[in-house]
């Protein structure tokens, strides 16, 4: 016992106290409080009497060290604030990639979101040349795109258009998705390559928790 | 004085029963756009009529298009085939580089407006359906002039193979579009020897041609029969009309839908009269697209029905369902001449640039 708190008081003490000085003044509030009123015992007869000083300050200790782990634990979770996903999107496309009329340049997005608890937002931006896009969320068309999306509220469109089991009309048991899988395709359409061979279709799509994002 | 009351009390107990509310309603107005029986019926609405218990009653909006088989044909075009054979055009067309044909728009408008046949372009609207969108290949059986171009799929809700000519000989002068059943082994023969056709489904009315009315009896449970009575020279004909879809659709998920469809119209010849005595014999065709979604079994009630037909003499003979949902639409001319096609402002049903597999093409015969 004499070691431990040998060790306490010359290695843990300085260490915690350098580290967290706010919580080292409040245990060694509770050493006073745990010897009695500074002063009315010499200190060398504080030291040498472990029993009464190092049960109280390791449990002091132990608590606070609790307490900040939950802290550091909760603001884990907050660490993004209210978003429960960011999925990125990066599309890189060539000329190459546009000679086969069987293979349309279409890049497809399965996300997870409840729009009953979820607020959608995409971020879709042209990179390197300049092009249209289609935009598809659930096979529920949005149009062709003539602007990058900034902060574009998908939401609405995931309330009322969910992704279905179906092949055209006809339900077919293998194309089920579980719930609140949700849909995002986009097309590339009339690039005009005049920046050079390549382009790329990026941004991403950020999954929020609606009562706080809206 | 007692006559005007006791009228009102008829006139108002038959309305009241829904007789004359449900006629006018549901009477469907077809419109000439051309010549020798070509019409449209456009944004008209069908309030379902039979419906079973516990189904909520409902309507759906639609378009349709009739045109006579002995004056029109139907064709067959692979999508894929289409872009690659009219590249030139397409890319011109759409303003898109001509070595880039995946950025093509390959619905039914671009096979419209490149016309892929020497005959004059009535309509376009979809046949086959589509693996996926990322790959547009036809999902089930295509056979163009006898190349087949994708396999036959034997299960599945795809039970029909439309065979666009079954004539019984092939010199004749008009167009017998029919259908097959998918998993029928006893049609395979017949399946193989046809050579335009595309696997579509689910059927919506049986066509009674290669249906015996014992094997609807023998499941009653799946399979239905009505009678429908037509008029032909002032004598009622009842003709069985055999019911595809089984009363659980009526509780299935509504899309949008597309159907081809094929009619009995009761026609003879009249040898001393006519120089196109044997292709006034001729059947009529259909395509409807709905711009409201509905069931199977909406569909069905519609296409079984005196009011869609509007014409005394005609009788259901049999339809298909097409793909349907963002698949379900239609490109068809608002007008046409006896000498040319007036090909501008098109009747647009639907989402005309979808990408399709496979269309039908409706042609005027020479």
């Amino acid at each position: 016992m004499q070691l431990l708190a040998a060790l306490f008081g010359l290695v843990l003490l300085p260490l915690v106290c350098i580290g967290h000085p706010v919580m080292a003044a409040e245990c060694l509030e509770d050493i006073e409080h745990a010897v009695g009123p500074t002063g009315s015992t010499p200190p060398s007869a504080q030291a040498n009497d472990p029993k009464r000083t190092a049960g109280p300050i390791l449990r002091c200790f132990l608590q606070e060290v609790k307490e900040l782990k939950q802290e550091l634990s909760a603001l884990k979770q907050t660490i993004y604030d209210t978003t429960d996903e960011v999925y990125t999107i990066s599309h890189p496309f060539t000329p190459d990639d546009l000679k086969d009329a069987n293979h349309p340049l279409s890049f497809v997005h399965y996300i997870y979101a409840d729009p009953s608890r979820h607020h959608v937002t995409l971020f879709l931006l042209r990179r390197d040349n300049n092009f249209t896009f289609n935009l598809t969320v659930n096979e529920f068309s949005l149009g062709t795109q003539m602007n990058n999306l900034i902060g574009f509220d998908l939401t609405p469109v995931l309330k009322t258009h969910a992704l279905k089991t179906t092949r055209a009309g006809v339900d077919v048991a293998l194309s089920a998705y579980p719930p609140h899988v949700q849909k995002i395709e986009m097309t590339p359409t009339h690039p005009n390559w005049d920046e050079g061979q390549s382009a790329s279709l990026d941004g991403y799509v950020l999954v929020q928790r609606a009562e706080q994002a809206q | 004085m007692i006559r005007l009351p006791y009228i009102a009390l008829i006139l108002g107990a038959i309305c009241a029963n829904g007789t004359l509310a449900t006629a006018a309603e549901n009477s469907i107005v077809w419109k000439s756009i051309g010549p020798n029986l070509l019409e449209s019926a456009d944004r008209q609405t069908w309030s379902v009529k039979n419906l079973p218990s516990g189904a909520n009653p409902r309507s759906f909006e639609f378009f349709a298009l009739r045109f006579h088989l002995g004056y029109y044909r139907i064709r067959l075009l692979s999508v894929a085939d289409f872009a690659q054979r009219k590249s030139a055009q397409i890319a011109k067309e759409q303003a898109v580089d001509e070595d880039s044909p995946a950025l093509f728009q390959l619905g039914v408008r671009a096979v419209f407006r490149t016309n892929a046949f020497a005959d004059p372009m009535v309509a376009v609207a979809p046949a086959g359906f589509v693996t996926s969108s990322q790959q547009p290949t036809n999902f089930g059986l295509l056979k163009i002039d006898g190349q087949v171009e994708t396999k036959l799929v034997p299960r599945g809700a795809l039970t029909a193979i439309v065979c666009l000519n079954n004539a019984p000989t092939p010199d004749y002068q008009y167009q017998v579009p029919t259908f097959f059943r998918t998993a029928d082994p006893n049609q395979t023969k017949l399946v193989d020897q046809c050579r335009d056709e595309v696997q579509t489904g689910p059927r919506i009315i049986e066509d009674p041609s290669v249906t015996t009315k014992g094997e609807f009896e023998a499941n009653s449970n799946r399979y239905r029969a009505q009678i429908y009575n037509r008029t032909i020279e002032g004598k009622t004909v009842p003709e069985t009309v055999f019911l595809g879809i089984s009363e659980k659709e009526a509780f299935s998920t509504p899309y949008l839908r597309a159907a081809l469809v094929v009619d009995d119209p009761g026609r003879f010849a009249e040898k001393e009269s006519s120089n196109n005595y044997e292709r006034d014999l001729a059947r009529n065709a259909y395509v409807v697209v709905t711009t409201k979604p509905a069931t199977l079994w909406d569909l069905q009630d519609m296409l079984s029905s005196p009011e869609f037909y509007a014409n005394e003499r005609y009788a259901p003979h049999w339809a298909v369902n097409l793909p349907g949902d963002d698949y379900a639409t239609m490109i068809h001319v608002s007008s046409m001449s006896d000498s040319q096609q007036i090909r501008k402002d098109p009747v647009e049903v639907g989402i005309v640039d979808r990408r399709q597999a496979s269309v039908l093409v409706v042609t005027k015969r020479p």
